[in-house]
């Protein structure tokens, strides 16, 4: 059971939230204008990184914001990112 | 009998009556069920778990591994340690493992069988038959204990705890950490699993600040109850650290009468792991006879409970501590014929015994025991060989080493590394926020103990940004030092030499892995299944990392442990359930008409996001598909209601929702009027259905959209990520409204009539078209009414203020009674919407089916730039390829229908083809039809109408005929109306 | 006597309005409100019988005495009307219930993980309670608190207060 730290509410139990997956992963701006390779790497290719990584979460069961913290996916060490916080 | 005249810490005034076996003994208060098992001579406990060998008590502490019964009154419960339990009155046990009984057992015949069941026998018979043949027969003779038969009458709670430091264990590390944390003011929190603090210290021998240990233990538990930021609990085991520092800890018995045990989820700042060691035992042949007992745990009957654990004592070590035990039981009038040291030159610890005349063998081992159901003599032998002479003894004292309690630490990743010194594992490198004080480090002397647990204290609290508190260490009159030399099995001797009691392996076993190439230690204990029993290994695991680096020629460190994961010990179901169970397992969300529904004889199930809803309304005497066939054609000629409450609804606020809209439906919404509602389709960016719904124009900047029950969770994830995370620039608000607004809805060509009659000040003429809302009163209640249908024909949704919905169900059941308006459930809804071939995306859509698959092209807009799912359908209509489209089956038999879920194969197929063209979605009997219909995914539907396919379901095979997915209205004129 | 020393009511007749808005919009909100609100989380501010609670750094949580409610949506919807803001009743989307008894945190600790040692009097925090999302709101630390829930999980809040509240005679029914 993680503590995720919300920006508004602060450390809480990672079952209050939804992960919403890596957060260094951009969708592109014109789908139209890219090929398929991309556009499925996009949708199906995560980096999967061994070590720190960007993640957004959705604190649902709290203020409703989604925000990015970054985790390390080995030792779950967590940073906040405030930067990328919505 | 066996209890001592004086001393322990019983109450000799409170005599307790227990059973066990069926017989009758006493006890006193203090006494566990093992210490009065042995006060009443109670030799054999049970017998061990594959070979059937009578057992007796190990040890006095959670590392038992034979003393195990199950308890019937004053609870039922099996896999109980007796030395744990605390005895009450009328305490009911059995032996386990047994049958006729402990004394005389007929499971002792797999002892003849042994040399055919060593270790990975099973890997290796039982090859002719199915397992499940043989699995039946070896289940009932092996086990311990019986599940419980009847339902739990007892209540468990879980809660949620914060602290700034938490201390595991209350023996003199602990309580030293917890004083020094809480005297810093942290909020500081002490778990021990024994009924009183103390550890070992109730059974040593210390002197601190002059006195006896209870001294020490009491002023210092005295100053902590005094301290409003500092709280201990008894009887508390913590059974797993977790990340982020989450300890979970069982509490048995809580202080709240009505509990029966309590799971406590505490969130600790840091963590001070002050879990002690327990002693091990050694390796010799037949280690395991009732009456050879640890040698620490004899001390402690003796001292903590005032029983002689028998009178004619025999000690064999390889370490300093057991002379302390020796000289203790001599003190309390217990002969002690003997201490048998492995090692050539004992230290200062001889003088103990040698102060008492006790005779020292050193440089000998103990090679074999006479006695079955009772040790009756030590065979004893030189270390190096020679021939063994027997000493007659009742009670043989082991002592191998000790064994840091480091399970808890490697639960957070860390590993523990060998001590060389001490023949043991202690923790290595320490995690950020974990500490590991006392003993469970490898400090084995009280005063350094003590120093080391006041170290703790004080390092957790100064991490934290506290000042260390003032701390005298107080001054400790200890016995001799630790020191050992290591015995990992003794050479010589026949008979079985165990290694692990609980799953009975022995070192025969060891070797056998061994000599069948199996070197990683995970491996040999999986092989082997030594540390796998409910004890984790906590007494036999370094002997048989031992046994295995002697035979492999490496040392204990280069073997390594094994990896130590939750719990620590075993944990019940019913305080890991906690309060979930029976109706409060999953929430039943409700709506202001289930009670309605329930109590005009509903049959209610479990639909979408946990809602509690009506699935047919019988009448007396009518079966499901009588009342679904009444429901059904009720709505299609006249006029039915149903409570749409649990759907989704959310208000979208601003200037940029009909871009939000464009981008998460496929068709066009910046030309929707107010007033006006407009069906959409919404996709996933990988092009698969998500969901469809209607979204309504209430105002200028103000729009409703719905959604399916099921579906509103995950649309409203899609439109917050959206907004969120993506496209951060449009000025949109979304509000969930779902509970807010009631919606009843009165289907059927007769509904205008019923409107008309509850009252209504809206004009209900074909002025108010389909996808219309208008805003007025129904049945005196403000409402807005949509004319949006889910059956296929004409419908009223009525969405009125929830706190209205009961008396506005009531009021338009009561208007509607001249047309027989009738209550509809799921499972008639159900059956309107294939009529209808109404795609449910939960339903047809398969986490393949596109919006193209499920024939609704028409509703796709590609000239719009760019919507979610755009470019995945975009990708897919070029790569083409054979995709499973929408279908409609028409099976052949009138009787029959089939099964949702059956194949789809083609003529002349086999049911195993890996040829499948589909399957089938959804099936119903059709009232409005009159006959058996389908919806299926079948490959390349949209172009097989006409062609013939075969259904193959469990049950049977019929054929079929493949139509266009809709058997009523195909225009929708009836729902326009 | 078994079980813990708290009562449970239902919380009658409430209004309730979820404001959303953007920083520039709340200075029209503040003023047609008449007064400012609160920008921390848990705080709220209070005044001639409106409360505001700050729920995120854009969402709040108007509560006044039910009569007022149509009043105050009308007066905050024209007041926002050109700026990027919501009004929107949900009086009926939570139902509450109120919780006093020398034993409140000792039911309330097994559905909230949050800590409730630092939620103060007059603090409030949006949270998972048992298996729902919910709004508590501390009256008096450690002898009232308010419980909101969305009204289709009011039922089971209801059974899980009193369950969990010990009264009930053995397991849950």
């Amino acid at each position: 059971m993680l503590l995720i730290p919300c920006p508004w509410c602060g450390a809480c139990n990672e079952n209050e939230f939804i992960c919403g997956g890596e957060s260094d992963r951009k969708r592109p701006t014109d789908p139209a204008a890219v090929d398929d390779k991309t556009w499925t790497d996009y949708l199906y290719n995560s980096t999967n990184h061994k070590g720190m990584t960007g993640e957004w979460w959705w604190h649902v069961h709290g203020c409703g914001k989604w925000f990015t913290i970054r985790r390390d996916t080995v030792t779950h060490c967590i940073e906040s990112a405030p930067g990328d916080q919505t | 009998m066996r209890r001592l005249a004086s001393g322990g810490d019983i109450d000799r005034n409170r005599p307790l009556t227990f059973r066990f076996d069926g017989r009758r003994y006493q006890g006193y208060a203090g006494d566990t069920l093992a210490s009065a098992l042995l006060a009443a001579g109670v030799d054999v406990i049970g017998r061990s778990f594959k070979y059937h060998r009578p057992r007796g008590i190990l040890s006095a502490g959670v590392e038992e591994t034979n003393a195990i019964v199950q308890v019937t009154a004053p609870f039922e419960e099996p896999n109980v340690r007796a030395t744990m339990l605390p005895l009450v009155d009328g305490l009911d046990a059995r032996s386990v493992n047994c049958w006729p009984g402990r004394r005389f057992d007929v499971g002792a015949l797999n002892g003849l069988l042994a040399p055919l069941i060593p270790a990975g026998f099973y890997y290796k018979t039982f090859l002719w038959r199915r397992w499940d043949f043989y699995a039946r027969y070896i289940r009932r003779m092996a086990g311990l204990g019986k599940t419980p038969a009847v339902a739990e009458p007892g209540r468990y709670e879980r809660v949620h705890h914060h602290v700034d430091v938490l201390i595991i264990g209350a023996g003199a590390a602990g309580l030293a950490a917890a004083l020094a944390a809480a005297r810093s003011g942290a909020r500081t929190m002490l778990l021990d699993d024994g009924v009183a603090p103390g550890g070992q210290l109730l059974s040593g021998g210390a002197q601190i600040d002059g006195a006896g240990a209870a001294n020490w233990i009491g002023a210092v538990t005295a100053e902590l109850d005094g301290l409003d930021n500092a709280t201990r609990l008894a009887r508390t085991v913590a059974t797993g650290v977790y990340d982020h520092n989450l300890v979970i800890a069982v509490e048995e018995a809580p202080e709240q009468s009505w509990v029966r045990e309590r799971l406590w989820h505490i969130r600790a700042a840091r963590v001070v792991l002050a879990s002690g060691a327990v002693e091990r035992p050694l390796v010799f042949p037949d280690n395991d006879r009732p009456g050879v007992m640890l040698a620490g745990a004899a001390t402690a009957y003796v001292k903590r409970f005032a029983v002689a654990p028998g009178w004619r004592a025999v000690y064999f070590t390889n370490n300093a501590s057991a002379y302390a035990g020796a000289a203790a039981l001599h003190d309390a009038g217990i002969e002690v014929a003997a201490v048998i040291d492995s090692r050539a030159d004992p230290g200062a610890e001889i003088e103990l015994a040698c102060s008492r005349g006790i005779e020292v063998r050193t440089a000998h081992a103990v090679v074999g025991v006479d006695g079955r159901s009772r040790v009756r003599r030590a065979m004893v032998a030189p270390l190096r060989g020679g021939r063994p002479a027997p000493v007659d003894a009742d009670l043989l004292g082991v002592s191998g080493g000790f064994n840091p309690l480091v399970h808890l630490y490697s639960h957070t990743g860390a590993r523990p590394v060998y001590d060389d010194r001490l023949a043991a594992f202690v923790p290595g490198d320490m995690p950020p926020t974990l500490d590991v004080a006392g003993a469970a480090r490898g400090i084995f002397d009280t005063a350094g103990v003590i120093k080391d647990g006041f170290r703790a204290g004080a390092d957790a609290v100064h991490s934290l940004g506290l000042e260390r508190p003032e701390i005298d260490a107080p001054p400790v009159d200890d016995g001799p030092s630790f020191a050992i030399e290591p015995l990992w099995t003794v050479k010589g001797g026949r008979g079985k030499a165990f290694v692990d009691y609980q799953n009975d392996v022995t070192l025969d076993d060891i070797a056998l892995a061994h000599r069948e190439n199996f070197r990683s230690i995970e491996h040999i204990k999986r092989y082997t299944t030594a540390g796998m029993a409910t004890d984790q290994g906590k007494t036999g695991n370094p002997n048989v990392i031992g046994a295995v680096a002697e035979l492999a020629g490496a040392t204990a460190g280069e073997t390594g442990t094994t990896t130590f994961r939750p719990p620590y010990r075993p944990v019940s179901f019913g305080v890991i359930g906690g309060m979930e169970r029976g109706q409060l397992i999953i929430p039943a969300r409700t709506t202001p008409i289930t009670a309605w529904n329930k109590a005009h004889g509903a049959a209610m199930n479990e639909a979408g996001a946990n809602f509690r809803r009506p699935f047919y309304y019988p009448r007396p005497g009518e079966s499901m598909a009588d009342a679904v066939r009444r429901e059904a054609l009720a709505v299609r000629n006249g006029v039915g209601i149903y409570d749409g409450t649990p759907l989704g609804k959310f208000e979208l606020h601003g200037r940029d929702v009909p871009v939000l809209l464009e981008l998460v439906y496929t068709n066009r919404w910046h030309d929707l009027a107010v007033g006006r509602g407009r069906y959409g389709l919404m996709l996933r960016e990988d092009g698969r259905l998500l969901d469809d719904g209607v979204t309504f124009r209430l105002d200028d900047d103000r729009y409703l959209m719905s959604c399916g029950t099921g579906a509103a969770f995950t649309v409203l994830t899609h439109l917050e990520r959206a907004l969120q995370t993506e496209w951060r620039h449009l000025k949109v608000f979304v509000i969930n409204v779902s509970a807010q607004w009631a919606n009843l809805c009165v289907c059927g060509p007769r509904a205008r009539e019923v409107l008309a009659a509850v009252g209504t000040d809206i004009d209900l003429s074909p002025t108010f078209r389909f996808m219309d809302f208008r805003r007025g009163r129904v049945a005196g209640v403000e409402a807005r009414v949509a004319r949006v249908s889910y059956t296929g024909e004409l419908s009223f949704e009525v969405n009125v203020r929830r706190r209205h919905a009961r008396e506005v169900w009531e009021a338009l059941m009561a208007a509607g009674a001249a047309w027989d308006i009738t209550p509809i459930g799921s499972e008639t809804s159900g059956v309107l919407r294939i009529e209808k071939g109404f795609v449910a995306p939960g339903i047809e859509g398969d986490n393949i089916t596109n919006a193209d698959d499920a024939g609704m092209s028409w509703i796709v807009d590609m000239s719009k730039k760019d919507f979610i799912g755009r470019r995945s359908l975009e990708r897919d209509r070029k790569l083409g390829g054979e995709r499973q489209h929408v279908v409609g089956l028409l099976p052949d038999d009138p009787a029959f229908v089939v099964a949702e879920g059956s194949a789809l194969l083609q003529s002349g197929d086999h049911a195993d083809t890996p040829n499948f063209q589909g399957h089938v979605t959804a099936s119903c009997f059709s009232p409005t039809l009159d006959r058996p219909i389908a919806l299926a995914l079948l490959k390349n539907g949209h172009h097989r109408h006409g062609e013939r396919v075969v259904v193959s379901g469990l049950q049977r095979t019929v054929g079929a005929e493949v139509t266009r997915p809709v058997f009523y209205d195909p225009t929708g004129a009836r729902m326009r109306a | 006597m078994s079980g813990y020393q708290v009562e449970i009511e239902p919380i009658k007749s409430t209004a309730l309005l979820c404001i959303r808005a953007d920083d520039d919009a709340l200075p029209v909100l503040q003023s047609a409100t008449g007064m400012a609100y609160p920008r921390k989380a848990r705080t709220a501010a209070a005044a001639d019988g409106l409360t505001v609670l700050a729920l995120s750094s854009d969402e709040w949580l108007l509560r006044s005495a039910a009569a007022r409610e149509s009043e105050l949506l009308d007066r905050l919807r024209d007041a926002t009307s050109g700026v990027h803001a919501a009004v929107t009743v949900v009086s009926d989307h939570y139902t509450g219930y109120r919780l006093r008894g020398d034993d409140v945190l000792c039911v309330l600790r097994q559905g909230v993980s949050l800590d409730l040692s630092r939620m103060h009097t007059g603090e409030h925090a949006r949270l998972l309670f048992a298996r729902c999302g919910a709004l508590l709101c501390c009256v008096e630390y450690g002898r009232c608190y308010e419980l909101f829930v969305e009204s289709s999980y009011a039922d089971y809040a209801a059974l899980w207060l009193e369950v969990a509240s010990g009264r009930h005679a053995g397991p849950a029914p």
